[in-house]
């Protein structure tokens, strides 16, 4: 499997007089198709990471590379290209928007690609049909649980084919029934498509079903873990903090 | 174009902010559009009015005479001018009226009543009597009709008329009304009266000149200038002061529509940055799923761009109401030049007002939609 993202000595420090340091010095290479979360206490540089990775975010000091493509200077447009092309984002909270349907809130990043509606509508209705919802097409997020409106949401991260999937507490708002739904969703899909999942949680019972557990604290990866078949290895000894 | 879908989709979700978007717009085109009918209609009042009650081309004495000796000579010449419909001489001087007790100061035109009413359509005026009978009755008058209650005159009555010491007595056979301040002291005489009356033998004032084209006055003025040495001048130069002003009152005018049009466009420019603050995570959403910082920005510009043409149709039919509801106010007619106060509504006008308050809406649109687009996604996604 080759690496479809490598960061380097990655720093992202915040505020002008009292600085912050989200991220301090991270390394962290990703390979194709690999289901990874990170877990950590709050504000220890979990989502920083992950909107760095998201190109939502730009580091302070380091490099990221993205399939080959050094990223870490894109330009405001290209970062606008690459995240509708190669990146598919689940939020916390469905983030659906409220005046569009299912399907509309599904197709919009194929509008947002430039695809015919024609088109865009047949695969925001598969996607959906795949996420068990091909009876709830015309519904607007009112009128769909939680649960339902997570589903629309990680259909249209899937919609435009991206390479990484990335999710900031896909399951944080929802009850353990639907939370399980979402994770075997998103296994399903990964092994349907081999595409990259990288998902920030809370959840140790989700992030345990995953194939790699990063550890941060204060901005710096303390602990790696890697499935081995059923067991989680740690390749280095985990900080005790 | 997905922005065009989210723009239209923010627009049918939003009715309110619609409503007040539209109806800021609507307002000032409205007033807009009226206040210009307003003035148009102004100026074209005043423009007949003074084209109607006095001659297109007036010839006054020569420089250094008080008065025309010459002219039946000056009048036949008159007539040999392109576009001359008639040439009245006429005698206009100042005396005082008196009728029992009652006394007023009056203006006296003394002319022959048919090139009087070809030159100034006093016929059409009379609300009783006829002007003709000065024609053929040397001590008669015809007499403006607010005079006529001033002095408690009645029809067929006998007044006075004295000029220094000359005092002739006349018969009041008709009365007139012009719907002018003239009304309050105007007397029609024969000319022979009038001339009577100033004493100074076979003279009149001026020579009254009515044209079929009331543009060719400043040409054919000029021209009798030339041939006769007369002083002519058209109803233009005699008008000037009060059409320079209607010039200037115009450019205040258009500064003023600008300043309702800078106005209405802050209230929507205002509309649209509680629109995008509302929507800030949804725009860092978009953001997220590969909207650029262009989409984002025509989204909102887009969205204030399309409710300009319902603004200004909207606008264009307020105008409509208020013109007609305007053209039913009685107004004195000494205070306005006319009756009614008229609204000319013309296409053109709507046309330009409506360009402009697209524009308006365009550039209002603009700096909201430029705020927008320059959000964070980061923190635009986290906002509560």
């Amino acid at each position: 499997m080759s690496n479809i993202i490598e960061i380097k000595k990655l720093r992202k420090v915040y505020g002008d007089g009292v600085e912050l340091v989200a991220l301090d010095d991270v390394d962290l290479t990703i390979k194709e198709g690999e289901v990874l979360s990170i877990v950590g206490p709050s504000g220890s540089g979990k989502s920083t990471l992950l909107n760095m990775i998201g190109m939502l975010d730009t580091p302070t000091d380091g490099e990221i590379v993205l399939k080959g493509q050094n990223i870490t200077n894109a330009s405001p447009q290209e970062r606008a290209r690459l995240r509708n092309k190669e990146l598919g984002f689940i939020f916390q909270y469905h983030h659906l928007l409220p005046e569009f349907d299912a399907v509309e809130n599904v197709m919009m990043p194929l509008l947002i690609a430039g695809m015919d509606k024609k088109e865009a509508r047949d695969r925001a209705i598969t996607l959906l049909e795949e996420v068990g919802l091909g009876d709830r097409l015309k519904n607007r997020p009112t009128q769909l649980s939680g649960g339902q409106n997570q589903r629309v949401a990680v259909a249209r991260a899937l919609a435009g084919h991206p390479s990484i999937v990335i999710g900031d507490e896909p399951t944080g708002n929802l009850d353990s029934k639907s939370s399980d739904m979402i994770y075997e969703l998103l296994r399903k899909l990964n092994r349907q498509m081999n595409q990259t999942f990288i998902l920030v949680t809370h959840d140790m019972e989700m992030a345990e079903k995953t194939d790699r557990i990063l550890r941060l604290v204060d901005g710096k990866i303390v602990c790696e873990m890697r499935r081995e078949g059923e067991k989680f290895v740690s390749r280095e000894i985990c900080r005790a903090d | 174009m997905f922005e065009m879908t989210i723009a239209e989709r923010h627009i049918i979700g939003n009715p309110k902010m619609v409503l007040f978007t539209v109806l800021s717009v609507a307002l000032a085109v409205g007033v807009i559009v009226v206040l210009i009918g307003l003035t148009e209609g102004y100026r074209v009042n005043l423009i007949e009015n003074t084209v109607e009650n006095s001659p297109h081309v007036t010839v006054d004495p020569k420089e250094d005479e008080d008065y025309i000796y010459l002219y039946r000579t000056l009048s036949a010449i008159a007539q040999e001018e392109p576009e001359v419909l008639a040439v009245s001489p006429r005698l206009v001087g100042r005396a005082a009226a008196k009728y029992k007790d009652n006394g007023e100061g009056v203006t006296f035109i003394g002319a022959e009543p048919v090139q009087e009413d070809l030159l100034l359509r006093v016929r059409e005026d009379m609300v009783w009597g006829d002007y003709y009978d000065l024609r053929f009755k040397r001590f008669a008058a015809v007499v403006g009709s607010d005079l006529a209650d001033d002095l408690e005159l009645k029809r067929g009555d006998d007044f006075r008329l004295t000029r220094q010491d000359v005092t002739v007595q006349v018969k009041a056979v008709g009365i007139i009304d012009t719907g002018t301040s003239l009304d309050q002291t105007l007397v029609y005489l024969p000319l022979d009266t009038a001339q009577d009356l100033l004493g100074e033998g076979h003279v009149v004032t001026e020579v009254g000149i009515r044209l079929s084209d009331i543009d060719a006055a400043p040409a054919v003025a000029a021209d009798l200038n030339n041939r006769t040495g007369y002083k002519a001048e058209s109803w233009q130069e005699k008008s000037r002061d009060i059409l320079d002003q209607l010039d200037t009152q115009q450019i205040y005018s258009i500064i003023f529509y600008l300043l309702i049009f800078i106005i209405s466009g802050f209230g929507i420019a205002n509309t649209m940055i509680m629109i995008i603050s509302r929507r800030t995570k949804e725009i860092g959403i978009l953001m997220a799923m590969g909207a650029d910082q262009i989409s984002i920005m025509k989204i909102f510009v887009l969205e204030s761009v399309i409710l300009g043409p319902p603004s200004a149709l909207l606008g264009g039919g307020l105008a409509y109401v208020a013109a007609k509801l305007i053209g039913t106010i009685e107004v004195p007619a000494e205070i306005y030049i006319a009756d009614r106060m008229t609204v000319i509504l013309d296409l053109e006008t709507f046309l330009v007002v409506a360009f402009f308050a697209l524009l308006v809406n365009f550039l209002a649109g603009i700096y909201p939609a430029y705020k927008a687009s320059r959000l964070d996604p980061v923190e635009a996604i986290a906002t509560e």
